[in-house]
C-alpha cells in the first residue's frame, strides 16, 4: 500500500504538456493555473526581451495567458506547448507594441512614453544608460523589426528558432532581421552616448 | 561575437538582475485565474468573424433561431458541454435547456457540470449554488440531479435545489411533482412532493421535512435521529451516507475510534486548535482560513490521522484542492494501512473525477482504496466510480472488467444500470 502511494505521488495533469493541453480542452479545474505556474516565467522574459521592463509588464503576462487560454483549440501539437505560447506572447507584445505607436502617432507625440521601469537599481550607471538607449532606438522601430531583433540578439534565438517564433519563413526571418539591424543601426547614430558604448562604426560601416 | 550579440548580453545581464526583485508573475496570476474562471477554455473572439456576423447580423440571427430551435425539438442541447464544470456569471444565471422544455436555471455563482446526457438518462452535478429545475414526465427517462452527497432522483417536477457546500447545507423545495431523495441523514430514502421542503445541515446532523416555505425552520431540532454507532453490516448496507457526513464526526474521533498505530491526543491533555473545532462544526471555510493563517506545513505536522482527514474534507469541500489533496497524502504517508488512509484515497479518487476532471488519477487512487479497503464502507461508491473514470479515460475493456465486479457485488446498486449498459445486458433483462 505504502508502494501505491509512493507510485502515485507524481500523478496530476502537470506531468507533460501532452496532458495539460488536454486538461485545457477540457476545462479541467486547475489546469489553466498549471499552465501559468509552468510558463510564466518564460513568458516574462520573452516580453522583457522584446519591451523591457516595461510597466504594464504584469497587464501583458495576464493578457499572454489569457490570449492562449482562450485559443487552446488551436494548438496543433500539444507536445510543444512552449514554442506555440512564445508565438502568443509575441503576437500580444506586437498588438501592443502597434498600439503604443499609434497612440503616439495620433497624439503628435514624436518623444517615447517613458515605459522602462525598475533601471535604477542594481547596475552600474554606463550599464544603465546602455539599456536606456537601446530600448529609446527600439522603440523607434516598427513593431516586427523590434521583435526579431531582441529575439535574435537578446534573447541570442537561432534563425529557425525565430522563424517559428514569429510564424514566417527562415528567408524572411532572415530579412527581416537585416532590416532591423540597418535601422537600428541608423537610429543608434543619433545617439552618442550609445555610438561611445559600442563599437560601431567600423562594423556597421562595412555593412 | 558581433557588436550586437556583445550589447544584447550586456543589455539581457542588466534587465535579468533587474527581474530578480520584479513582482509580476504574482501580480497577473491573481488576474488571470479570475479572468479564467467566467472563461470556457477555447473561446476565442476572432475580429474578422465578428466582423462578418455585424454585417450579416439579421440573416445570422434568423438562421440560427430557426436552427436552434429545430435541433431543440429533435435533439439534446448541443451546446451542453458533456463533463465539464459550469459556472453562472457573479451577477446572473446559467440557464440550461434540453430536449423537450426541460429546464434547469443556475442561479448567479453556482457551479454545476452535466455529468451524463443520454437519450434515457441526464445527470446534472450541483457543485455550489442554486438550480431551479423543470421536467417534464416522461416513463423512459431517469433525470437525476446530485448536490453535494444528495441525489434527487427526478419524475416529471419542478423544484428547486441548493447546496452549499461551505455550511454542508442542503435544501430542497419542491413546486410540483414529486422526486425520492437519497443522501445523509435519509438513510432509506425521502420521497419529497408538491409543496414540500427538505432541509439539511449536515454538520450538525439535523434534517426536517416540512410543508411549503413558510414553515422553514431554522433546523434547531432533528426529526430524523442521529444514528448511532453502526454495527458492520449497517455500515456495509449505507454506503451512500458519504464521508461529508464523516467529516463532521471526524473530530469527535477519539479514543474509542482510534486505529492501531495512531496517536489520538488526549482532548484534556492538548488543547483542540481553533481549526479542528471550526471544522468539527462543519465551518469549513473559516478552519481552511485558520488553517491558511497558521501555517499549513505546522497543521501538518502537528496533526493526526483523524486530523489530517477533517482538514483534507474541510479544504476539499471549499474548493481549495490543493490543500485537500496535501492533506490527504499526509495522512497516506504518516498512517498507511489505516483505514482513514484508504478513505483518504478515495477522497483522492473522488477529488480527481469531480474537480479536477482527472479521470487516471481518478482510477488509480479508487483502485487503491478498493485494494485496501474491499468490502468497506464506499467500496460500492469506489467501484461505480472506478467504472466511470475507466470510461470516460476511453479504457473499454477495464471498464467492463470493473462493471462485472460491480454487477457481481452489487446487481442492484445505483450505477448497476450503467453497468450493465456497457455490457451490452440492459436488454437482455
Amino acid at each position: 500500500m505504502t508502494n501505491n502511494c509512493r507510485k502515485l505521488q507524481p500523478l496530476r495533469h502537470a506531468s507533460d504538456d501532452l496532458k495539460l493541453v488536454d486538461a485545457l480542452r477540457n476545462g479541467h479545474v486547475d489546469a489553466a493555473a498549471t499552465l501559468y505556474d509552468r510558463y510564466a516565467v518564460h513568458v516574462r522574459k520573452v516580453i522583457v526581451r522584446i519591451m523591457g521592463m516595461d510597466q504594464d509588464l504584469p497587464d501583458l503576462i495576464n493578457e499572454v495567458f489569457y490570449q492562449a487560454f482562450k485559443a487552446i483549440n488551436t494548438i496543433e501539437d500539444g507536445s510543444r506547448l512552449q514554442a506555440w505560447i512564445t508565438r502568443v506572447a509575441i503576437h500580444v507584445v506586437r498588438g501592443c507594441i502597434r498600439r503604443r505607436q499609434r497612440k503616439r502617432w495620433l497624439l503628435f507625440s514624436p518623444e517615447r512614453e517613458p515605459q522602462t521601469v525598475g533601471i535604477e537599481a542594481g547596475a552600474s550607471d554606463e550599464s544603465l544608460e546602455m539599456v536606456r538607449w537601446v530600448r529609446d532606438v527600439m522603440d523607434r522601430m516598427p513593431a516586427d523589426e523590434q521583435i526579431v531583433f531582441a529575439l535574435r540578439y537578446f534573447e541570442e534565438m537561432k534563425i529557425i528558432e525565430l522563424a517559428e517564433a514569429c510564424g514566417i519563413s527562415r528567408s524572411s526571418a532572415k530579412r527581416r532581421l537585416i532590416r532591423s539591424e540597418r535601422r537600428f543601426k541608423k537610429i543608434a547614430e543619433k545617439y552618442p552616448a550609445l555610438k561611445k558604448r559600442l563599437d560601431l562604426s567600423a562594423k556597421w560601416r562595412r555593412r | 561575437m558581433s557588436d550586437f550579440s556583445a550589447m544584447g548580453n550586456e543589455l539581457s545581464e542588466v534587465e535579468d538582475r533587474l527581474l530578480s526583485d520584479d513582482t509580476s508573475i504574482e501580480e497577473a496570476r491573481e488576474e488571470f485565474i479570475r479572468r479564467v474562471a467566467i472563461t470556457p477554455p477555447g473561446v476565442s473572439d476572432n475580429k474578422i468573424s465578428r466582423f462578418v456576423l455585424a454585417l450579416s447580423a439579421t440573416a445570422a440571427v434568423v438562421t440560427v433561431v430557426v436552427c436552434a430551435v429545430l435541433y431543440l425539438e429533435h435533439s439534446h442541447a448541443s451546446d451542453v458541454p458533456i463533463g465539464r464544470w459550469l459556472q453562472a456569471p457573479a451577477n446572473g444565471e446559467l440557464p440550461l435547456e434540453f430536449s423537450g422544455g426541460d429546464q434547469i436555471v443556475f442561479a448567479a455563482g453556482s457551479r454545476c457540470r452535466v455529468a451524463e446526457l443520454n437519450d434515457d438518462s441526464v445527470i446534472v452535478v450541483l457543485e455550489n449554488g442554486v438550480a431551479n429545475v423543470n421536467v417534464r414526465h416522461r416513463d423512459a427517462t431517469d433525470w437525476r440531479v446530485n448536490a453535494g452527497p444528495y441525489e434527487v432522483r427526478v419524475t416529471g417536477t419542478k423544484f428547486t435545489v441548493e447546496w452549499r457546500p461551505d455550511e454542508t447545507r442542503f435544501d430542497l423545495n419542491m413546486i410540483e411533482g414529486d422526486v425520492l431523495l437519497n443522501g445523509p441523514l435519509v438513510p432509506d430514502g425521502q420521497r419529497v412532493t408538491a409543496n414540500q421542503s427538505f432541509s439539511a445541515v449536515i454538520s450538525k446532523k439535523q434534517a426536517q421535512l416540512f410543508m411549503g416555505e413558510e414553515g422553514k425552520p431554522e433546523l434547531p431540532t432533528d426529526v430524523i435521529p442521529e444514528r448511532k454507532a453502526e454495527s458492520p453490516e449497517e455500515t456495509k448496507s449505507q454506503p451512500e451516507v458519504r464521508d461529508v457526513e464523516r467529516a463532521a464526526s471526524n473530530s469527535r474521533e477519539t479514543t474509542n475510534d482510534a486505529e492501531p498505530g495512531i496517536k489520538v491526543p488526549s482532548s484534556a491533555a492538548v488543547k483542540t486548535p481553533g481549526w479542528l473545532e471550526k471544522a468539527g462544526d462543519g465551518e469549513y471555510e473559516e478552519a481552511v482560513g485558520m488553517v491558511v493563517d497558521r501555517g499549513m506545513a505546522k497543521t501538518l505536522c502537528e496533526s493526526d490521522a483523524a486530523g489530517l482527514l477533517l482538514l483534507g474534507d474541510a479544504a476539499r469541500l471549499t474548493g481549495h484542492l490543493g490543500m485537500a489533496s496535501e492533506a490527504y497524502r499526509k495522512l497516506r504517508e504518516q498512517y498507511p494501512g489505516t483505514g482513514r488512509a484508504a478513505t483518504a484515497a478515495f477522497s483522492l479518487g473522488r477529488m480527481a473525477f469531480d474537480l479536477k476532471g482527472n479521470c487516471e488519477e481518478a482510477a488509480l487512487w479508487l483502485e487503491v482504496y478498493l485494494d485496501e479497503q474491499s468490502g468497506a464502507t464506499l467500496s460500492r461508491e469506489a467501484l461505480g466510480r472506478l467504472m466511470e473514470a475507466r470510461i470516460q479515460c476511453s479504457q473499454t475493456e477495464p471498464a467492463k472488467q470493473t462493471a462485472r465486479r460491480y454487477l457481481n457485488s452489487y446487481p442492484n446498486g445505483p450505477h448497476g444500470q450503467r453497468a450493465r449498459e456497457l455490457l451490452g445486458e440492459a436488454g437482455q433483462e
